[in-house]
């Protein structure tokens, strides 16, 4: 029987749904023509494992993929968009430089770089290492981050590298460093299957993290009566449809909340006093406070019972008390789940304190289906910035610039002078935009990100990016790239190679299937071309080795004015070196291994042995896991993870629990996590009698972040057009605003005219604004003031105090 | 064309067939059976907007608890 091309995509169609709904395959999923090469989705931190489908040289086809222990097969409706995403109309495709009457002209590749390189080397002789700074993303591939980082910090010898993820989770750093004494969660995602309560807080899952929400999903419907959803957020978001109890508390006081749970758990015997052994208390963050005994922080607690917060919560005592013995209760896996409400906020570290202890004072960690876990927002938050150190204040593989002996490790693996790397941080993300606008800082380089958008306060910062140097290297015009001195076309998710590393701890490949267009080159290359140009001048060496990826031997050795390697390969398997014997052990995650396996590696993962995946669980020993599971090693489609921590096993730590504790806000506490004692405390700006509502911005289903990929996908552009205000019908009512009415939103540092959504979702006093719509800047109304900042630099997205009106 | 391979999940399993025959009347639309973690569906339109209306149009029903893609063609 001959069939036609529509016949053989019907029977793929037809094939995948019928695997998803758990039948077997009646239809042969036809040879539609389509060469299908596994990838990783391109949006949210969750990485779901995509087979993107490549005919005639052009992406046609994504399907989720069924090997992968991340989405099992299922991809969200953002993810089918991606083969969208490379094909917009107006994609940059060649350099281009502004001129004196503020045009653009096109120019060639050399031109651009030989311009940007020479306006870097005169600004850093006149001025300093400190004129100039690079601006990166959580969408840099781990190899381009790798390669700016070394080039700012190894060659140049500024610490003014800072990145999109301090907007984002630096918060979320700073509660795991104070809590346990290293960057990122103990567990992951395999937890979703055995957890019986998930405690979902400051994050909307089901737009935002849609894959893993349907994990959240699956599990309640397979045990309805067993598991609960609780979720906590001052919106009825879609999320919050979906829970057995909504805390829909007031905004800010989210700390009053969860001192309140940690009380009934200790008021009402739901401690766990074998994990207390490996826990301390201390006051405060950070080195700050005394350490203290159980009993005086139960004394502590005193003040936050439910029945004495509950009106300033703005929920009932009981449904604090049910949420507390829901999560609480003796012999029943938990999960804490948040993402940007939490971290996002002046108090964020704080908060993220606040949601470890309830772990540590429940033991629900390191055992099956407990975890408190931090959701990422990029596709490489934790692998290019968190891990490979893509901050001010970092080396890779979570060194630190202020430490003599991590600045000593680096240079030799970086092949440099140890006297080239800066000895001290300077600012966080908002604070070098600061500098940027005082004319300290005169030359910027901002990659795959648009704080045009993005960053808080955007008038004075849109000015400063105008009148300094500024690069921006992208694929699309944004609201930056206007803003640009110059463009650098860049190729995009398949059209280059990468290893990208999500929420929990995992590292995934990315390869390249189709060429990028026109003259679009990859960032990898757009770096390596720089730094090349940019040693020459400053007549710095570096050291160009291929090292063997299985021993780390050296085999070839010669200086050279660049980075010191020229493929991704390369760059890769000297990154995997830095992580060697680190906690955040990649040096197990081979290319081979990458590209093998669905889902990838998840650190720590010092073997090279092939099957071997990393550890899915972190401080805890092989036979506490095999006591805890009944067996310590889980196998996937192909290879497996162990449910002890391979890092601890290396180092031969002592178990069967060590949370190692290595870190500087850790001395004394000796591989014990600590549980933060911290009085509640406001955001920066709540409202009052001038301005009197609250301000949360945050992102929809069908976009994401500022929309720069999204709104060229025309479905999702159709489905969701233009940024909106959601307001409650009480406070719609009150000012006479009706649905789709226009709305006049102002706060202390801009205005803004919305059409109104009058919703159940918003909470009276509170409206909502998504921030993807560039034409409509909702970060011209947000705070960048320091004071708002959470304790790890990251302003608060979530509560600032505007007025509004009917306009 | 725009053609996708889905899985539409009931709010209620002892419906599924219910909603499996609600389904199959929707033009665009195939039934390819009814299995434990839903109904398996093919939906063909002659642009992706209309494949997208018709999914919204389905996850707007009260008896259907979520509709998830598993393939998609854009050609
Ligand atoms: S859940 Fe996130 S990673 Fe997965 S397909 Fe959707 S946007 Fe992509």
């Amino acid at each position: 029987m001959n069939m036609t091309r529509r016949d053989v995509i019907k029977a793929s169609a037809a094939a995948a749904a019928l695997s998803l709904a758990g039948l077997p395959a009646t239809v042969k999923a036809a040879d539609d023509g389509i060469r299908y090469g596994r990838s990783q989705c391109r949006f949210c931190g969750t990485g779901c494992t995509v087979l993107a489908g490549v005919r005639n040289g052009r992406i046609v086809a994504v399907k989720g993929d069924a090997d992968s222990p991340i989405n099992f097969g299922r991809v969200c409706m953002k993810g089918y968009a991606l083969p969208h995403i490379l094909y917009g109309k107006d994609r940059l495709t060649r350099p281009m430089i502004r001129q004196a009457d503020g045009s653009l002209k096109a120019v060639s590749w050399d031109e651009a770089l030989d311009y940007v390189a020479d306006r870097f080397v005169s600004l850093i002789k006149e001025h300093g290492v400190d004129s100039v700074a690079w601006y990166g993303s959580g969408q840099n591939t781990t190899q381009e981050a790798f390669a700016a980082n070394k080039l700012f910090k190894g060659i140049i010898g500024t610490a003014n590298v800072e990145g999109n993820p301090r907007l984002c989770m630096a918060s979320a750093v700073g509660g795991y460093l104070n809590t346990f004494g290293a960057d990122e969660p103990a567990g992951g995602y395999d937890d979703f299957e055995d957890c019986d309560c998930f405690f979902i807080i400051g994050s909307n899952m089901a737009e935002n993290h849609p894959m893993l929400f349907r994990r959240v999903i699956d599990r309640k419907s397979a045990y309805k009566d067993k598991v609960r959803v609780i979720v906590a957020d001052p919106r009825y978001t879609p999320s919050a449809r979906y829970a057995d109890l909504h805390l829909k508390f007031r905004p800010g006081y989210d700390m009053h909340l969860l001192n309140a749970m940690a009380h009934v758990i200790v008021t009402e015997g739901m401690v766990d006093e074998e994990h207390l052994a490996y826990c301390t208390f201390r006051k405060g963050l950070k080195t700050k406070g005394d350490f203290i005994d159980f009993a005086a922080f139960k004394q502590f607690l005193a003040d936050y019972a439910p029945e004495k917060v509950a009106d300033l919560v703005g929920v009932p005592a009981e449904d604090i008390r049910t949420a507390a013995r829901w999560f609480g209760k003796n012999g029943v896996a938990s999960m804490s789940i948040w993402c940007m409400g939490i971290n996002q906020r002046t108090k964020g570290v704080h908060l993220n304190c606040q949601l470890h202890n309830l772990h540590l004072l429940t033991g629900k960690i390191g055992k099956p289906g407990s975890d408190s876990l931090s959701l990422t927002g990029q596709p490489n938050a934790c692998g290019g910035t968190r891990e490979q150190g893509g901050l001010t204040h970092l080396l890779p593989a979570h060194r630190a610039v202020a430490n003599p002996k991590h600045r000593a490790e680096m240079a030799e693996i970086w092949g440099v002078k140890v006297e080239w790397l800066p000895t001290k941080p300077t600012g966080p993300a908002v604070n070098m935009f600061h500098r940027l606008a005082a004319g300290k800082v005169k030359a910027i380089w901002i990659n795959t990100t648009n704080p045009g958008q993005s960053l808080p306060n955007l008038t004075p910062m849109r000015k400063a990016m105008r009148n300094a140097f500024t690069v921006v290297s992208d694929v699309y015009p944004t609201r930056t790239t206007e803003l640009a001195s110059v463009i650098l076309p860049s190729a995009m998710w398949v059209e280059k190679e990468g290893v990208m590393g999500q929420t929990d701890r995992r590292s995934q490949f990315i390869p390249k299937l189709v060429e990028p267009p026109g003259e679009a080159k990859p960032d990898f290359w757009q770096i390596k071309e720089i730094a090349r140009r940019i040693a020459k001048k400053l007549g710095r060496k570096t050291r160009y080795r291929v090292l063997d990826p299985m021993t780390g031997k050296v085999k070839e050795v010669r200086e050279v004015y660049g980075l010191g390697f020229e493929t991704e390969e390369e760059a890769w398997n000297e990154y995997r070196l830095a992580t060697r014997g680190q906690d955040v052990d990649l040096w197990g995650a081979t290319y081979a291994k990458l590209k093998a396996h669905s889902g990838g590696v998840t650190w720590p993962c010092p073997s090279t042995d092939f099957d071997n995946r990393g550890s899915a669980k972190r401080y805890i020993s092989k036979s506490y896991a095999a006591k805890q599971f009944g067996f310590f090693k889980r196998p996937y489609k192909t290879g497996y993870v162990t449910l002890y921590d391979q890092h601890l096993e290396e180092k031969g730590l002592p178990g069967p629990i060590n949370y190692y504790g290595h870190h500087p806000f850790h001395k004394g506490s000796e591989g014990k996590a600590i549980v933060r004692v911290l009085p509640a405390g406001l955001s920066y700006e709540m409202p009052d009698a001038a301005y009197p509502f609250v301000l949360n911005t945050g992102r929809v289903i069908e976009h994401w972040h500022s929309g720069t990929m999204t709104m060229r996908v025309p479905m999702l552009k159709q489905m969701n057009p233009a940024a909106y205000v959601e307001i409650s019908p009480e406070d719609a009512n009150r000012l006479g605003i009706a649905n789709g009415g226009r709305v006049k939103l102002v706060s202390r540092r801009g205005e803004i005219v919305l059409p109104a959504w009058v919703t159940d979702r918003a909470r009276p006093g509170m409206v909502f604004v998504p921030w993807f719509d560039e034409t409509k800047l909702i970060n011209l109304l947000t705070i960048d003031d320091p004071k708002s900042w959470s304790g790890a630099g990251e302003p608060d997205y979530k509560i600032c105090a505007i007025k509004i009106a009917k306009a | 064309m725009a053609i996708a391979g889905a899985v539409v999940i009931p709010v209620n399993d002892a419906a599924a067939a219910e909603l499996a025959a609600r389904l199959a009347k929707l033009p665009g639309l195939e039934v390819q059976g009814i299995g434990p973690r839903g109904i398996a569906v093919v939906l063909e339109a002659p642009q992706t907007k209309d494949l997208e209306r018709l999914s919204e149009e389905v996850l707007a029903w009260e008896e259907v608890a979520d509709f998830q893609l598993g393939y998609c063609n854009w050609e």
